[in-house]
């Protein structure tokens, strides 16, 4: 019951009481109550006429990096005398040092000023309004009313530098890149000789082979390098990423794929992103760094979500990713993903699967036991098969244990290229 | 603030309890301090709910004080400070939202003397209306039933359209 209400039906249950009774002594003490709602319902807040102003120091930031939010009101309207101002925050922000609520008065023409600094976890935040909850002097009377102020903050993943992460699809784009190409032409490794044509330079000449021959001379042929089609494939479903406790890998596999993304950007390749969770969430593929920009903004906003439909890869839409081109997927992985990955490479797809160990990062969440060992052992044998299987079938994969740096995983494990593994006869990365 | 507000609480269950005590109602006035003691501990535990049911407990008593005619005086004094009490504790709680670098002591100032200034006339006006007798004529009394009744039916109206 609010206030108002609760001193009116006191005030005047008084005033039928001393009336009906005919005791002057309730109506004399109805009287201080009466004055009391008078001046309540005389200081009725007016309607509201403020301009208010948001400043963001950034609107771009990382991931806990304080920024500092000014905003101020104006009255341009009657004046107020108590008024609460709330810069509302979007979910997910917080408000470090300062407030971004703040009681005052505020006479006609009169400016204010506060400045607060917020900070959130990874996402795109829009602030919605400024809200302004007016009353009378005595708090009888509350108008609450809500301006709309548009504004954003982008906290995009961080972004790891990661130096080279060799890939080879079966097709190259025609652009100069850092792919070999398979096809003999300029470049840097020997590819192969082929007869000498008129124009190649006599330093091209083989002069080793030439020898062997009679009268023909003979021209090393190096390996183009080209860009090429990569298509990154980030995983949210909520059954791969969520465990008990609320927790979640898909931070880490967020990380991954920006990692992943800026470094196939930064070596000139044409970069796709899909998110494939709740919903499915396609980034075109483009080269560049807006290219960067856009994935980093669809990653800001990516989110793990449950789908009847999605909830395998089975609905994986291939389509959309280049034929023959490089797929990276950044997954923790079920059993039940390996038929669509081993399809994919069937299709002539070059995979490359970077898969968080869900099994080590759930155990760092559990109270250590012997069932949780026992139960992480069986995971662990159903993972090592899972991932043996990939191997086998032609798919790279990385195994990442999330408590190591992304970076240094990547380097130690992704620094040779894998028709160079495949050589070696190892396929294991 | 928060003293302010002690002292009112402590005042308007005294003004209440002395009231009642002066015409060997002893009974009574056990209730009464129990109702100050409980109405005291959940402002010490910040139950600011409470203070509606404290307010609205003291002014019943004074209502019933003066309906079986113990000193107006006491239960006029007892219902003006348990209103103050209650008005305070709405305050504090409203000032509760505000960050520290709000002026808050000025805001506090403000409405001290506002509601020290409000209590002061109802005071003096409930006194002057109850030691001057005014004779109600007929008229009067009916104007005055006309005007309770248009305000509980604006009341009752409120009420079920939810308004605050």
């Amino acid at each position: 019951m609010s206030r108002s209400l609760l001193l009116n039906l006191l005030t005047y249950t008084l005033l039928v009481l001393g009336i009906a009774g005919r005791r002057g002594e309730l109506l004399a003490l109805s009287l201080p109550f009466l004055l009391y709602l008078l001046f309540g319902y005389l200081r009725i807040p007016p309607v509201v006429e403020l301009e208010a102003r948001r400043h963001l120091s950034a609107e771009r930031a990382s991931p806990d990096q304080p920024v500092t939010v000014t905003f101020s009101v104006t009255n341009l309207g009657a004046s107020l005398d108590e008024i609460l101002v709330e810069d509302v925050l979007p979910p997910g922000l917080r408000a470090l040092d300062g407030s971004n609520r703040h009681l005052t008065t505020l006479p006609r023409g009169a400016s204010r000023t506060w400045t607060y600094t917020v900070s959130g976890g990874r996402g795109y935040y829009a602030f919605p309004s400024v809200r302004v909850e007016s009353r009378d002097g005595l708090g009888l009377i509350q108008h609450t009313d809500d301006f709309e102020l548009p504004g954003q903050l982008l906290i995009l993943p961080p972004v790891l530098r990661l130096k080279h992460v060799p890939i080879r699809p079966r097709r190259t784009r025609v652009y100069a890149g850092m792919i070999p190409a398979r096809v003999g032409g300029p470049g840097v490794d020997f590819f192969g000789v082929r007869d000498y044509q008129p124009g190649d330079p006599p330093r091209r000449i083989n002069w080793r082979v030439s020898a062997r021959q009679t009268e023909e001379l003979y021209s090393n042929e190096f390996e183009q390098e080209r860009v090429a089609d990569v298509g990154i494939l980030l995983d949210g479903r909520d059954r791969t990423n969520l465990f008990g406790g609320g927790h979640s890998i898909f931070e880490h596999s967020v990380l991954a794929a920006a990692a992943l993304s800026d470094a196939f950007l930064a070596q000139g390749n044409r970069v796709g992103l899909l998110v494939y969770g709740k919903y499915l969430h396609w980034t075109l593929p483009a080269y560049g760094k807006l290219q960067r920009e856009k994935i980093l903004h669809a990653l800001a906003g990516a989110r793990s979500g449950g789908s009847d439909i999605f909830a395998s890869l089975a609905h994986l839409p291939t389509r959309l990713f280049p034929v023959n081109s490089q797929i990276v997927v950044v997954s923790p992985l079920t059993t039940d993903d390996l038929g669509t990955l081993v399809h994919l490479r069937a299709r002539g797809y070059q995979v490359m699967v970077i898969s968080p160990d869900p099994v080590r990062y759930e155990m760092t969440h559990l109270r250590p036991g012997d069932e949780v060992r026992k139960a992480a052992r069986i995971l662990r044998l159903e993972r090592d098969l899972l991932l043996k299987h990939l191997r086998r079938a032609g798919i790279q994969t990385l195994d990442w244990d999330v408590s190591q740096p992304f970076d240094q995983v990547v380097r130690h494990s992704l620094s040779r290229a894998p028709q160079q593994l495949r050589a070696l006869g190892r396929l294991a990365v | 603030m928060k003293f302010v507000k002690i002292i009112s609480i402590i005042v308007g269950i005294g003004a209440l309890a002395r009231g009642y005590f002066s015409e060997g109602h002893s009974a009574s006035v056990t209730w009464i301090l129990v109702l100050g003691a409980v109405w005291l501990l959940a402002e010490i535990r910040r139950l600011r709910w409470f203070a509606s049911i404290g307010f609205l407990a003291c002014l019943v008593v004074a209502g019933y004080g003066l309906w079986i005619d113990l000193p107006a005086g006491w239960m006029l004094a007892g219902a003006v400070s348990a209103l103050i009490a209650w008005d305070l504790s709405d305050f504090l709680r409203r000032v509760q939202d505000a960050a520290p670098e709000d002026e808050v002591p000025g805001l506090a100032r403000r409405h001290l003397i506002r509601l020290a200034i409000l209590a002061a006339v109802g005071l003096v006006l409930s006194l002057f209306s109850m030691f001057y007798k005014w004779e109600v004529s007929f008229e009067w009394v009916v104007f005055l039933a006309i005007l309770a009744t248009l305000g509980v039916t604006y009341l009752v109206g409120r009420v079920r359209r939810g308004e605050p």
